[in-house]
């Protein structure tokens, strides 16, 4: 097809613009305009509504009412916020009727046919009490025969409750066991590479999404939030309407880019290079918050030349360093028969203090009792230890980085780049909306943590509309754990990254010792569609492992290779509790409707399955949501607040973090949990994420000051470049959310088929058209589909959006050619990280 | 009363939440959208017009734009399309409805107006949505109803209240203290197809 | 001579003193006519028509998606057709009444074989109206709850009026032939039918016309141009019948009559051209929105017909135009090539209208939205954006063979032929 044969009647037609009063956007309505008429519906004739929240992993968990008419779900509507900026829905989580109803729901637990293939789809159906007891059988078995540490229940982002969800009941059983509890390994880069700075762990970096309304600009850091989190782009868009510039940084023109006041291009995979050279450049021009590093950063701390650690009391002087080391074996002690996270938090809440130099006495003092403590310059202890002030470090490490390398990796101008970086320090407050898509990159958390250091050094960070945005998690928790460990608690080893289980399982192997993998339970997740490089789990894993159970509503690519299936129920059926994020409520669920077909809750599969195992104890009968509810609101962050079931039941949403009218402010409503609440310029004591007894020595001395780090494949100077010059992305559609929504009948009129999006020079330089079918490829996998002409996309760009499942396509998968690699540290899948070729494919 | 719909294009995304909504409130049947976010861009839904970087991209979600001068209305031998004086919703009559198809040749706006070519098909096998939505007839044309169902119980159109970008204002476009009214009276705003003559009550502030 | 002593024509119509013998004349020939072939030719478009009744019950009942039509290309072949047949039909009774009511001698024989095919025409017209309905059996409503104001109303109305008043002027016909209605009376008659065929498809063109919304259709030339073509087609479609049923030997004509005939033929196509280019002009000159209509009919999806149309029109006035060709096997041909080149006129004209889309913006596609609908709405529009299925060529024939029925029992069974 070519062109567009199309009349442009209709344009010249519609351009009749009525000249109104100029307006600023809706402030003569109220920025905060309430939704509709700041009403829930109300039920129908013959309607009961219940009180529901959609629990996928999409930013939203919007608040849902759920009106059942005779014992059906006939409709969902937006539930009420206290505050009406978080009330919403989106087409996904109103299509969820379709889900429920779906012809294409499992229906009954299933086998694979003896003597078939795995993927053949051939079944037979049985019993529950066959399945349980089959599945039960094999996992005792390979607990016999292999240990429990070859059984892995494996869980990702499907469903948020806490009792049917990714925290709920099967990590108990699995603690029973002794057995694995797989790590995703979604979207951690992020986390990790701010962590490094503001100690904010995997996912608590975020202000509220609010809090933008105070920003005098947002950028918009490699996400998509017109698509993928709409609820946060809402309060983007009113910030644009009252005076906030909204400024994009993506290698595509995306939606997003679209709707802001600035749109940034970028090469893919070099954003970290050019947040370390505008930190040097603020560096170097004298544009740097004084106060902030003064009074936020831990800019002063002295670092030992010798072990490249922070002077703590914790090594020094002797005796404090003794006091210390005494201290820590102690705890050890205590709490060593409580397992090694309670040893580990007891090590962590031994008070440790930091040293600096002190100016005004020309000494090292710590930092509470220095009255002009040093920022800048070298030292050294009486006893002769070499040290430097973190900042100078910084400072050094930074220097390296230029203005003119970033031009040339990211393909900006250097007058850009100056004109850019001086506009983002003369900011007043800069919000920077980082999730996801920067961290898809082996260099992910490199991306993140140069972008944190950029934002310490320009003050940005807890203050009213500074920091970042996109995923803002509650700052409260219930007793998850609780919920996990009971009296038959054998060992619950929960830090093997998902995405080093092809290798595991393929060579039964772990960091070079025997490591036997046999079997695998898989619940709200879906591994075969979603782990990168997708010939790993096809090829690698699945040939090499027993026996695979998924647990799921649809018939998804890992259901369809597992031997056994379960069906899971919506989450319409049961009753949960979840708390949101990218709002500040947490939401009690009611059961809507009774459990289609022969479907169970996760939480009452577990149970099946703990008492085949043998654990009544752990998994008595007559357990419900009381009891769970009971464990949940038992920590001393429930009680603090207040919180039980019944209050739940009664109120239905609570607000669980910050305060009603406000906006949660990391690092200012709550103090950053860094070494005396200080924001990191150095990190002391850089850990991965995950400890899996991977050797990283020869790494360690490297990661306490940022750095850049090329991309793994797809960068300019990449040398797979020549054989697939085009970067692989896999934007993320607001059809989907990952895999789920995938078979929605209503959504795929909309969205009908998956599509290579690519630009017009590169479709024409291949002869290829909207329309034809292309072959996607490089050396990990191919697909072929429908080619897309979409001028959004860059030259060098090829764009598939994700969640497709393998039925889905003529041939191969979208999955198989993104990128399976992950950095040891962050252990976070880089899905984007890939380089392919296409070409016009003949039948 | 003239009821109208205000759509601030500077807030639509396209999400098509509305439509879904639309679809679902209403039971629609397979293949049938009464709302659609279309794009103003390039060729396909979603892509921009020009050339990479200098691309642009916005959306109009439109379905029936209960004119004021509907060309509809005029055609339709047996008036089963016709204007309630009292709210100006254009509004169809399925029992009356022969089929004929005169008001979707006679309609401007082309794609609005969908006619049930099979006996309604559903994925679901009961009805979804509001128990009141009119029930659908194969074989006569269907079209935004501005919700009838819901303004008969004091309520707006469900794509009003559930567009999450808060883009769509809906009132009556004859009382100058409504939302709709103050819109169009203090914003820019263009219409389709507006020297039809149709006289839409749909603006899109822009 | 004695040929011409035979024939009725011989005597003028009007000649009062020739009506008792022609009267006669014309009892004896009210008897049966044609033998087997003709016999057979009626059950057999008997059998097409009910063929046809059969598979609009499919159609009804497996629902009009069985049909190409879908939202954004609504119409299609049978009102393509209805177009059509109102045109055969308008042009038969103006051939037929316009001699009769400016006393242009000549005609008069073959005056009720044409009304008659008039009114086969127009039955297959309202039939064509009412299989392209979705609710066939609220066809009463029409009568109960008019839209007066509606075009396609005025349409039922005069379409309704033109039927009655064509068996009318029929009947009329046959009364003065046996003396019992007054030549005054049926010269009346004949104006009125006259005035009603024009009315009949500029009511017809109005339908279309009158619709701002589509750029092709949306001029004042479409009704006095719907009522060139039908000028065209219904000439061309006498002049076929005359031929033929010379050579059947079911009347007798003149040939200076036929040529009459052809060259009136002639005259109409050079009219219908002239509006023809006028329109071309018109959409063409601005070089504006317009341009798309002049594209899509010259070069794009709808150039077969537009070209077959264009050059069928131009042989068919050179033979009716040139004596050394105007003989009739040629003038049959020509009369053919007229008629599909109005048919393509009409093609043209309701594909056209769909061709366009006014709100071309790319959105949501379904199965239902448009009939190429798996090529998204550009790949739709790429080429034709409607082409009929098979139920719609069979329901069509069907109801060109209860035409064919009609006009041939009439042939057989009805006093249709010239007096003697």
């Amino acid at each position: 097809m070519s062109g567009n044969t199309l009349t442009r009647r209709s344009f010249l037609k519609t351009t009749g613009v009525a000249a109104g009063a100029t307006c600023l956007g809706a402030g003569s309505l109220g920025v905060l305009r309430a939704y509709a008429d700041d009403q829930d519906e109300k039920p129908g004739a013959g309607e009961q509504l219940f009180n529901c929240n959609c629990r996928s992993n999409c930013m939203g968990s919007c608040r849902l009412l759920a009106h059942v008419r005779d014992g059906k779900l006939v409709k969902l509507s937006p539930g009420g916020y206290e505050e009406p900026g978080y009330t919403g829905c989106c087409l996904k989580g109103l299509s969820y009727v379709e889900r429920i109803y779906s012809p294409t729901r499992i229906q009954y637990p299933m086998r694979r046919v003896d003597g078939t293939e795995r993927g053949a789809g051939q079944w037979e159906r049985v019993t529950w009490d066959e399945a349980i007891a089959e599945i039960a059988q094999k996992i005792q078995e390979t607990v016999d025969q292999y240990g429990p540490k070859a059984v892995a229940f494996d869980a990702a982002s499907g469903n948020y409750g806490y009792i049917n969800g990714v925290y709920g009941l099967f990590p108990r059983l699995a603690a029973c066991l002794g057995a694995i509890k797989t790590a995703a390994c979604y979207d951690y880069a992020a986390g990790h590479g701010i962590d490094r700075v503001l100690g904010t762990g995997d996912w608590q970096y975020c202000n509220e999404p609010n809090s933008v309304l105070d920003s005098s600009m947002v950028v918009v850091w490699g996400t998509n939030p017109v698509f993928t989190h709409p609820h946060s782009w809402r309060w983007i868009q009113w910030a644009k309407e009252k005076g906030t510039k909204v400024v994009t940084i993506d290698p595509i023109k995306s939606a997003t880019a679209h709707r802001s006041d600035e749109y940034i291009r970028v090469n893919p995979g070099h954003d970290g290079y050019l947040a370390l050279a505008m930190a040097n450049y603020v560096i170097e021009n004298d544009l740097v918050d004084d106060a902030f590093i003064a009074d936020r950063s831990n800019a002063a701390f002295l670092v030992r030349q010798d072990t490249k650690r922070h002077l703590s009391t914790a090594n020094w002087p002797a005796e404090s360093a003794q006091a210390y080391a005494d201290a820590v074996a102690a705890a050890k002690e205590k709490y060593a028969a409580q397992g090694p996270t309670a040893v580990a938090a007891a090590v962590a809440a031994i008070p440790i203090d930091y040293y600096v130099w002190d100016n005004a006495t020309g000494s090292i003092v710590l930092l509470d009792d220095a009255a002009d403590p040093a920022m800048e310059g070298s030292f050294a202890t009486p006893d002769g230890i070499a040290l430097d002030t973190s900042y100078s470090l910084l400072k050094d490490q930074l220097a390296q980085y230029s203005v003119a390398e970033a031009a040339r990796l990211t393909g900006l101008t250097e007058d850009f780049i100056v004109e850019f970086t001086e506009r983002f320090a003369a900011e007043d407050a800069v919000s920077v909306n980082i999730t996801y898509g920067l961290d898809h990159y082996l260099n992910g958390y490199h991306n993140t943590w140069a972008i944190a250091i950029l934002m310490a050094l320009t003050g940005n960070l807890a203050k009213p509309g500074a920091g970042f945005t996109g995923v803002f998690t509650t700052r409260w928790s219930p007793e998850t754990l609780g919920l996990w460990v009971t009296k038959e608690y054998k060992g619950l080893n929960a830090t093997i990254p998902f995405g080093l289980m092809p290798e595991i399982v393929a060579t039964q192997s772990l960091n070079g010792k025997p490591f036997p993998m046999k079997t695998m339970i898989s619940y709200c997740a879906n591994p075969a569609s979603n782990l990168g490089g997708q010939r790993e789990f096809l090829d690698r894993l699945l040939p090499n492992l027993d026996y695979y159970v998924v647990i799921d509503m649809e018939m998804t690519d890992s259901a369809q290779h597992a031997d056994m299936v379960l069906p899971a129920t919506s989450w319409y059926e049961v009753e949960d509790i979840r708390a949101g994020y990218n709002n500040p409520y947490t939401i009690f669920q009611e059961k809507a409707i009774e459990p289609l077909y022969e479907s169970k809750p996760d939480s009452e599969i577990a149970y099946l399955l703990g008492r085949a195992l043998g654990f009544e104890a752990s998994f008595p009968e007559g357990d419900d949501i009381n009891t769970w509810g009971a464990i949940l609101f038992s920590n001393a962050a429930s009680k603090a607040k207040g919180l039980t079931l019944e209050r739940f039941r009664q109120e239905k949403v609570i607000q669980t973090t910050g305060t009603p009218g406000e906006s949660f402010i990391t690092g200012m409503t709550s103090p950053f949990t860094t070494e005396k609440g200080r924001v990191r310029l150095y990190t002391d004591n850089p850990k991965p994420r995950l400890d899996y007894g991977q050797d990283l020595s020869d790494r360690v001395d490297g990661e306490h000051l940022v750095y850049y780090r090329d991309p793994e494949e797809c960068g300019v100077d990449s040398p797979l470049a020549e054989k697939y010059p085009l970067v692989y992305l896999q934007e993320h559609s607001r059809f989907r959310v990952h895999t789920q929504w995938g078979r929605v009948p209503l959504l795929r009129e909309l969205d009908p088929e998956p599509l290579a999006k690519v630009n017009g020079k590169d479709a024409a330089a291949r002869g290829v058209t909207t329309g034809d079918l292309v072959e996607v490829y490089n050396d990990r996998g191919h697909c072929v589909v429908k080619c897309l002409v979409d001028e959004s996309i860059a030259p060098g760009v090829v764009s598939i959006p994700k969640g497709w499942q393998r039925d889905q396509f003529i041939e191969g998968g979208y999955q198989e050619m993104s990128q399976p690699g992950m950095d040891p540290y962050p252990s976070a899948a880089s899905f984007y990280d890939a380089r392919v070729n296409f070409r016009k494919w003949e039948a | 009363m003239r009821y109208g719909f205000a759509i601030d294009t500077k807030r639509c995304i396209g999400c098509h939440t509305c439509s879904t909504a639309c679809r679902i409130e209403n039971n629609l049947p397979n293949g049938v959208w009464w709302n659609r976010a279309l794009t103003e861009g390039g060729p396909e839904m979603d892509t921009p017009a020009g050339e990479f970087p200098d691309v642009t991209m916005t959306y109009l979600t439109v379905a029936c734009q209960h004119c004021d001068n509907p060309a509809c209305v005029k055609v339709c031998p047996v008036g089963a399309t016709y204007k309630d004086p009292e709210t100006g919703v254009v509004r169809q009559d399925y029992d009356k409805c022969i089929g004929c198809r005169m008001c979707m040749a006679a309609c401007p706006y082309t794609g609005v107006r969908s006619f049930n070519w099979e006996e309604p098909q559903h994925t679901i096998d009961f009805a979804v949505g509001d128990a009141d939505a009119a029930p659908h007839q194969k074989h006569v044309v269907e079209k935004c109803t501005m919700c009838w169902h819901r303004l008969a119980k004091g309520e707006e159109p469900m794509c009003v209240k559930t567009c999450l970008a808060r883009a769509r204002f809906w009132g009556d476009l004859d009382d100058p203290e409504s939302e709709v009214a103050t819109l169009v009276r203090e914003r820019s705003y263009k219409q389709l197809l507006a020297d039809e003559g149709t006289k839409p009550s749909v603006y899109y502030l822009v | 001579m004695t040929e011409l002593n035979n024939v009725a024509v011989a005597d003028d119509d009007f000649n009062p003193a020739a009506a008792p013998k022609a009267r006669e004349a014309a009892g004896a020939k009210a008897a049966a006519w044609g033998g087997k072939g003709l016999t057979a030719a009626i059950a057999v478009s008997g059998a097409i028509a009910v063929i046809g009744i059969a598979l609009w019950v499919v159609q009804l009942s497996g629902g009009m998606v069985q049909t190409a039509m879908r939202n954004l290309d609504s119409w299609g072949l049978y009102i393509t057709n209805f177009m059509f047949f109102v045109g055969l039909s308008a042009g038969g009774l103006i051939i037929s009444s316009v001699p009769k009511a400016f006393g242009i001698k000549g005609f008069g024989g073959i005056s009720k074989v044409a009304v008659w095919s008039s009114i086969a025409a127009t039955v297959c017209a309202i039939a064509f109206v009412v299989v392209d309905l979705g609710q066939p059996l609220r066809l009463w409503e029409l009568f109960a709850y008019s839209n007066l104001g509606s075009p396609l109303m005025w349409d039922i109305i005069v379409l309704g009026t033109y039927l009655i008043l064509s068996c009318v002027y029929l009947w009329a016909t046959l009364q003065n032939e046996r003396g019992k209605v007054s030549n005054t009376a049926l010269r009346v008659i004949s104006v009125v039918a006259l005035v009603c065929a024009v009315l009949v498809h500029s009511v017809t063109a109005w339908i279309f016309g009158l619709q701002q919304g589509r750029e092709m259709w949306h001029t004042a030339l479409l009704a006095p141009w719907f009522v060139s073509s039908a000028l065209v087609c219904g000439t061309a479609l006498v002049a076929i019948v005359v031929v033929a049923l010379r050579k059947a030997g079911y009347l007798e004509l003149d040939q200076a009559y036929v040529v009459k005939l052809a060259k009136l033929l002639g005259a109409f196509v050079v009219v219908d051209l002239y509006f023809f280019g006028c329109d071309l002009l018109t959409e063409a000159f601005p070089a504006a929105g317009g341009m798309a209509v002049v594209d899509m009919l010259v070069s794009g999806p709808l150039a077969p017909f537009f070209w077959v149309e264009i050059i069928g029109c131009v042989a068919c006035a050179v033979v009716c135009f040139t004596p050394s060709l105007r003989r009739p096997g040629l003038i049959v041909a020509a009369s053919a090539l007229a008629i599909a080149a109005i048919f393509c006129k009409r093609v043209q004209l309701l594909v056209g209208g769909f061709q366009l889309p006014t709100l071309d913006l790319p959105g949501p596609v379904t199965s239902m939205t448009v009939t190429g609908w798996e090529a998204g709405v550009a790949g739709a529009y790429e080429g034709m954006v409607y082409w009929p299925t098979m139920i719609e060529w069979g329901i069509t024939l069907g109801v060109i063979g209860l035409g064919a029925f009609i006009l041939l029992a009439g042939l057989k069974f009805l006093p249709l032929r010239p007096q003697d």
